[in-house]
C-alpha cells in the first residue's frame, strides 16, 4: 500500500465528477472557505495480495458480526447496547426471516503491513457509494493508472437487488416496486444522489425504483400502512435514514408495527442493523473474539466505557450512537486531547483501543487514510479510502481513489 | 481472482447522471415525488411576509399568492423561486385544499404539504444521515 502523489489530473475533472453523480464535491469548510472532497491526481495504489487480504479481513470480519448477532439475540443484550424495547421485536424478527439487506460498509485501520483492523461498521445508512462505486470506476477506467481497481460494487448492488427482491416476490407472490427514501434535511445533495444511483441499480435489477423523501411518507391512520404522496404502498423501502432516528420519531412506533404484519412494508435495511450500527459492536466483538488467534488480530480492543480496564491511559472513545466522528475523543494519560464536536453521548460511549492511522504524508503534510470495505448481500464488494489532515476522519475528509499493481510510466528517452 | 465489475466501461446511471444535473441547476427538489413546499410571494415569486398571504387578513387580494413547489424548506423572505411552481389565491378555499395545504388562515414559510418521518428528534443530529 503506497500513495502515488502525481496521478494523472484530467482536464475539467471537477466538472466530470458532479456531472457524474458527486455533486457535494465542494465542501464548505467552517471558515467559509470551499474545498475539493474528491482528490484529483494523488491515490492510493495496493498490490493484489493487498487487497486479498483486505478483502479476507472484511469478508471474516462481517462472519463474526453474525455470530455477534447471534450471540446479542441469544444473550438479550439489549439494555446493554441501550436498544430502545419497542425495537427488539422486530429486530429479532428480522434477524430470523433474512428480509431484503444490501450493504454496509466497515471501517478499517491498514497500513499494508500488518492485519487490518476493524474501527467501525457502518451498516445502516453508509454513504461514501457514488464515490466509491461510479467516480473512482470511472477516474480509473478514463486514466488508465493501474492494472485494476478492488470494485465489483456495481454488479454486486445489481445481483443484490435481483436476489433479494426475487425472493420478497416468492415469498408473497407481489412483484414489488422499490421506493428509495432520503431525507431534506440532508442538504449537500450527498443522500439524494446515493438513493438515484441505488435507483439505477433497482431498475438494472428489473423493478421499479421510485424516489421519494421521507418527510413526504404518508401513514394511513385507518389501516396503519404506509403509502407515498400518490397514494403506491410502500411494498419495500430503502430508506438513507438511520433507525435510531426513525424510532424516535413519530411515525416510529407505527413503522415498527407495521413491519410486523403481514403485507407491511419491508424496510432496507433492515431492523436488525441496529445491532451493528451502534459503536456497542465493538465491546462485543472483542469479548467474543478478541482472544481468537487469527480472528482477533482484526479487532482492536473495545469495551463498554463503564469496563474499561483500570490501567488503560491511552484509548478512544466513541458515543454509541455516534455519527461521522461526533463526539469521538482521544484520551491520552487519561485526558481528552482531541474531542469532536457533537450532540451524542448521553447513550453512553464505548472504548477502543487507541491505534493511529498510519500516515502516508505528502508534500501538502500528512495524510491518514481509512480504508471503507463495502459489504454487499453479504460478500466483500469493493473499497472506498478517505483520508484526513488529522487522526480523526469526519465529514471533512477526502475521498482518494485507488488502484492495484499501479506502474509508473516511464520516463520519455 | 476477479476483485471488479465483469465489463469494463463507464456505468450506465441514468438516474444518477439525471439527478445530478437536476440538482447543479439547483432544482434540488426530487423529481415528479419531490416534497412540495409552499411560501407566500408576490406575482414576481419572489418571497414575501407569509402574513401578506393570510385570508385571515385580507392577504392575497391578486396581489400575492401562495406559491407552491419543490423549493427547499426554510428559504428567507426575499428569495426569488423559480418558475414552474403551482400559484394559488390565498382566499380559494378549496385551491388550498386541493394542494394539501390548510383551507384558511397563514400558511408558514416553507410549511411541507404532508408530513411524515424524519421532524423527530433522531434527525436533529446536526450531522449527516449518512455515516
Amino acid at each position: 500500500m503506497r500513495r502515488i502523489e502525481s496521478g494523472v489530473v484530467r482536464p475539467g475533472w471537477e466538472a466530470e465528477i458532479e456531472a457524474q453523480g458527486l455533486v457535494y464535491n465542494k465542501t464548505h469548510l467552517p471558515g467559509g472557505e470551499m474545498r475539493s472532497y474528491w482528490r484529483e491526481g494523488p491515490f492510493y495504489d495496493f498490490t493484489m495480495a493487498e487487497v486479498q487480504r483486505v478483502e479476507s479481513a472484511t469478508a471474516q470480519l462481517f462472519e463474526m458480526c453474525v455470530a455477534a448477532g447471534d450471540h446479542i439475540v441469544e444473550n438479550d443484550l439489549f439494555d446493554r447496547m441501550r436498544i430502545p424495547p419497542m425495537a427488539r421485536p422486530p429486530i429479532r424478527r428480522t434477524w430470523v426471516e433474512e428480509p431484503p439487506s444490501i450493504y454496509g460498509r466497515f471501517d478499517l485501520r491498514y497500513d499494508g503491513e500488518g492485519p487490518p483492523k476493524l474501527l467501525e461498521f457502518n451498516a445502516d445508512t453508509p454513504t461514501g457509494l457514488v464515490e466509491s462505486a461510479v467516480t473512482q470506476w470511472n477516474w480509473h477506467l478514463f486514466t488508465g493508472q493501474g492494472s485494476d481497481q478492488w470494485n465489483a460494487l456495481h454488479d454486486k448492488l445489481v445481483a443484490a437487488w435481483q436476489r433479494n427482491l426475487l425472493k420478497w416476490e416468492r415469498r408473497t407472490g407481489i412483484r414489488p416496486r422499490v421506493h428509495l427514501a432520503w431525507t431534506t434535511e440532508e442538504t449537500s445533495g450527498e443522500d439524494r444522489m446515493t438513493v438515484a444511483y441505488l435507483m439505477d441499480t433497482v431498475v438494472q435489477a428489473g423493478y421499479e425504483a421510485i424516489e421519494l423523501v421521507v418527510e413526504d411518507i404518508v401513514l394511513d391512520d385507518g389501516d396503519g400502512r404506509f403509502y407515498d404522496p400518490q397514494g403506491r404502498h410502500l411494498d419495500v423501502a430503502f430508506k438513507l435514514y438511520p433507525w435510531e432516528w426513525l424510532i424516535e420519531d413519530e411515525f416510529g412506533p407505527a413503522v415498527l408495527a407495521d413491519s410486523m404484519r403481514p403485507g407491511g412494508t419491508t424496510w432496507v435495511e433492515p431492523a436488525y442493523k441496529m445491532m451493528w450500527s451502534t459503536k456497542a459492536l465493538l465491546p462485543i466483538l472483542w469479548q467474543l473474539f478478541g482472544s481468537d488467534p487469527v480472528l482477533g488480530q482484526f479487532l482492536l480492543p473495545a469495551y463498554f466505557a463503564d469496563e474499561m480496564p483500570s490501567s488503560w491511559r491511552e484509548y478512544v472513545r466513541k458515543p454509541l450512537w455516534g455519527r461521522e466522528g461526533a463526539n469521538v475523543a482521544i484520551v491520552r494519560d487519561g485526558v481528552a486531547v482531541t474531542e469532536m464536536p457533537g450532540r451524542y453521548g448521553t447513550e453512553g460511549f464505548i472504548v477502543q483501543e487507541f491505534a493511529p492511522l498510519p500516515n502516508f504524508p505528502g508534500v501538502d503534510g500528512p495524510h491518514y487514510p481509512v480504508l471503507g470495505t463495502w459489504m454487499v448481500d453479504g460478500e466483500p464488494a469493493g473499497m472506498g479510502i478517505r483520508e484526513s489532515d488529522d487522526l480523526i476522519t469526519d465529514n471533512l475528509s477526502y475521498f482518494v481513489p485507488h488502484t492495484i499493481d499501479y506502474r509508473p510510466p516511464r520516463a520519455p528517452g | 481472482m476477479a476483485v471488479s465489475n465483469r465489463i469494463r466501461a463507464a456505468l450506465t446511471t441514468t438516474v444518477l447522471t439525471t439527478a445530478a444535473t437536476g440538482f447543479m441547476a439547483g432544482c434540488g427538489g426530487g423529481g415528479q415525488d419531490e416534497e412540495q413546499v409552499a411560501y407566500c410571494t408576490d406575482e414576481n415569486g419572489e418571497i414575501v411576509d407569509e402574513d401578506l398571504c393570510d385570508d385571515d387578513r385580507g392577504g392575497g387580494g391578486g396581489l400575492f399568492f401562495l406559491y407552491l413547489g419543490g423549493f427547499r424548506p426554510g428559504l428567507p423572505v426575499g428569495t426569488v423561486l423559480p418558475r414552474g411552481g403551482t400559484r394559488i389565491d390565498p382566499r380559494d378555499s378549496a385551491a388550498r385544499q386541493r394542494a394539501g395545504l390548510p383551507g384558511t388562515g397563514k400558511v408558514s414559510a416553507g410549511q411541507r404539504v404532508s408530513g411524515g418521518i424524519g421532524s423527530g428528534v433522531g434527525n436533529k443530529a446536526g450531522t449527516g444521515a449518512g455515516s
